[in-house]
Parts: structure tokens; C-alpha cells; sequence
């Protein structure tokens, strides 16, 4: 999975990702909420608990998908 | 998977009369039941684990959490029964003198009744997300649609409820559902102690059940709730048709 279709997944939405650098805070629709459930998402993809080290890391599209890389 | 009886139940003021008779139901069921409250009156049954603590100190409720349950464990329903009935109008005659409803017993009401729940259920919320969701009942009273006599209680209640709705809002997408029961007037020690017998005779009276609620009554409505997946944000008010 990448990382512009998981976060359409999350905002339940058909809209356009931004591609690479793009902030998570500027995509339409983003709030906090999102963000929990975006690191639950993850955690279920990679197998284990994200460490907070991992969390803070997630501030754009493009560090979703070197997480999901790792999975 | 996770076997439903190796998933938790806990119960938040589970050395209240309504408490105990909760972890008895579930503990009798096979669940592994984890008890909470400040004491406990009776020997909690086998199998329970019960801890004596301030619900309203999050830290507490945490460390409880972390001892009791593994940490590859689930928790499948909180039962939020922690709370306090309590009289006091918000004005009375003492002598010759007005007196108003006391802010330290306010405080101490809606501590017990939104404060304490609140901390609870944050604090398991936190785990169930990461451990397949799970279901959280809280407990109101028919007190949040106005009660006489119970301006800090009915607040607290009518606060809960609002609680209830917003967290089933917010944790719905993440697996946790959150409901309440709203109780009229249960047939248990508490009841008989707040509320005079002639006055609990006229509630009966106008009830078109005819009679007060009972415990089964509680626990059939729980069990509802916890087995229901499609459930969220509701209150069930159980008061026989008082409020008709």
C-alpha cells in the first residue's frame, strides 16, 4: 500500500493526495483524529507498536511511505 | 484470535452494591474481570483482580492498567459504574437564613459522576484502540433530564452524556464504541438509602412497569450494549416507563 492511498483511506475520501513532501497538517480534511488513526493504520501494516521516535517522524506524505516501506 | 473470554472486562466502581453484583455476572461468566474502586467493602469473587484506588487520579488508574493486564492483552468492555447519588437543593432555608447548594459537595458530586468516569475511560480507551477497540458503557441517570433536589448529580449526569456521545464520535473510527445507560430507580441498597420509602412508592406509582428496576435489568441492558457492534453514542434510558 502506499502512502496516498492509506491516508485517502483514513479521510474516507476520493480527493487527490499531494504527492511527496507535502505536509499532513495541509491536506484538506486533516486533524488530529486522523493522525491516531493514520498510526493505528500503520501499526497494523509494519506488525508492531510505531515508538514515539517513529510517530514524530510522520509530518509528510513522503515519511508515511518510508514507513511503509519498512513494513 | 483473541477468544472473547480472554478479552477484559473491566468495572469502575465495582465495590458499590451495583458494582459488585457486575463483577460477579461477568466473573461468574468466565471473563477476567478487573475491579476498580477506592475500596471494597466484601472479598472480590475468585478470579477477579481488584484494585483499591482513586479513580480520579489518572496516574493510579494507569499503573492499575499496566500491572493488571498483559501487555499483548485486550480489554473488551469498561463498565463505567463509578459514581455517587447525592441530595441537596440548590437553595434551603437554614433558620431564617438562605443557604445555597455547597460548592465542595458540587465539587465532590461531579468528580464522582463525570470526573472519575472521565479518567477511566480515557485511560482504557487509550488501550483498546491498539488492541482490536472494544466497548465502553457509561452510566447515567434519568436525574440529566432535571431532578429536584439534585442540581450537582443531574448536572454530572447530563455532562456524561454528552461525554458519551462525543467520545463514540471520536473513537467510533478507531474501534471503540461508547454508550450509556441512563438508570431510573434500581431496586439496591443505595437507592432505598437516597430516596424515602414513600417517596420511592410514588415513583413506583407512576412507573408503568409498576415496580422498580432490578439488577438482571442492568446487566440484560450491558450485555446488549457490549454484544450489539452497530451500537454507538446511544443512551438507553431503563426506568420502566417513568419518564413516559
Amino acid at each position: 500500500m502506499h502512502a496516498r492511498e492509506l491516508i485517502a483511506e483514513i479521510l474516507r475520501t476520493n480527493i487527490l493526495i499531494p504527492p511527496g513532501e507535502t505536509s499532513l497538517a495541509h491536506i484538506e480534511g486533516w486533524d488530529s483524529l486522523k493522525g491516531v488513526r493514520l498510526v493505528l493504520r500503520l501499526e497494523e501494516i509494519v506488525g508492531r507498536e510505531l515508538s514515539e521516535d517513529d510517530i514524530a517522524k510522520l509530518q509528510s506524505v513522503e515519511d508515511v511511505d518510508l514507513l511503509l516501506k519498512t513494513a | 484470535m483473541t477468544a472473547p473470554e480472554d478479552r477484559w472486562v473491566i468495572v469502575s466502581g465495582a465495590g458499590g452494591v451495583l458494582g459488585r453484583e457486575l463483577v460477579s455476572h461477568f466473573a461468574a461468566g468466565g471473563r477476567r474481570v478487573l475491579a476498580l474502586d477506592r475500596e471494597f467493602g466484601i472479598t472480590p469473587p475468585p478470579g477477579v483482580t481488584a484494585r483499591a484506588i482513586d479513580v480520579l487520579i489518572e496516574a493510579d488508574v494507569r499503573q492499575a492498567l499496566t500491572d493488571t493486564i498483559p501487555a499483548g492483552a485486550s480489554i473488551a468492555l469498561l463498565i463505567n459504574a463509578v459514581g455517587l447519588i447525592w441530595n441537596e437543593p440548590i437553595l434551603t432555608l437554614r433558620g431564617a437564613k438562605f443557604a445555597t447548594h455547597s460548592l465542595e459537595s458540587w465539587h465532590n458530586v461531579t468528580n464522582a459522576n463525570l470526573t472519575a468516569p472521565f479518567v477511566v475511560a480515557t485511560q482504557v480507551a487509550s488501550r483498546m484502540v491498539r488492541r482490536g477497540g472494544g466497548s465502553i458503557i457509561n452510566f447515567s441517570s434519568i436525574a440529566s433530564e432535571g431532578n429536584a433536589g439534585q442540581a450537582a448529580y443531574g448536572a454530572a449526569k447530563a455532562g456524561i452524556e454528552g461525554l458519551t456521545r462525543t467520545m463514540a464520535v471520536e473513537l467510533g473510527p478507531l474501534g471503540v464504541r461508547v454508550n450509556a445507560l441512563a438508570l431510573g430507580f434500581i431496586d439496591v441498597a443505595t437507592t432505598r438509602s437516597a430516596v424515602a420509602a414513600d417517596r420511592l412508592q410514588a415513583y413506583v406509582q407512576k412507573t408503568s412497569l409498576g415496580r422498580l428496576g432490578r439488577v438482571e435489568d442492568v446487566i440484560h441492558a450491558i450485555e446488549f450494549l457490549a454484544s450489539n457492534t452497530f451500537v454507538n453514542g446511544t443512551i438507553v434510558k431503563l426506568d420502566g416507563g417513568l419518564r413516559l
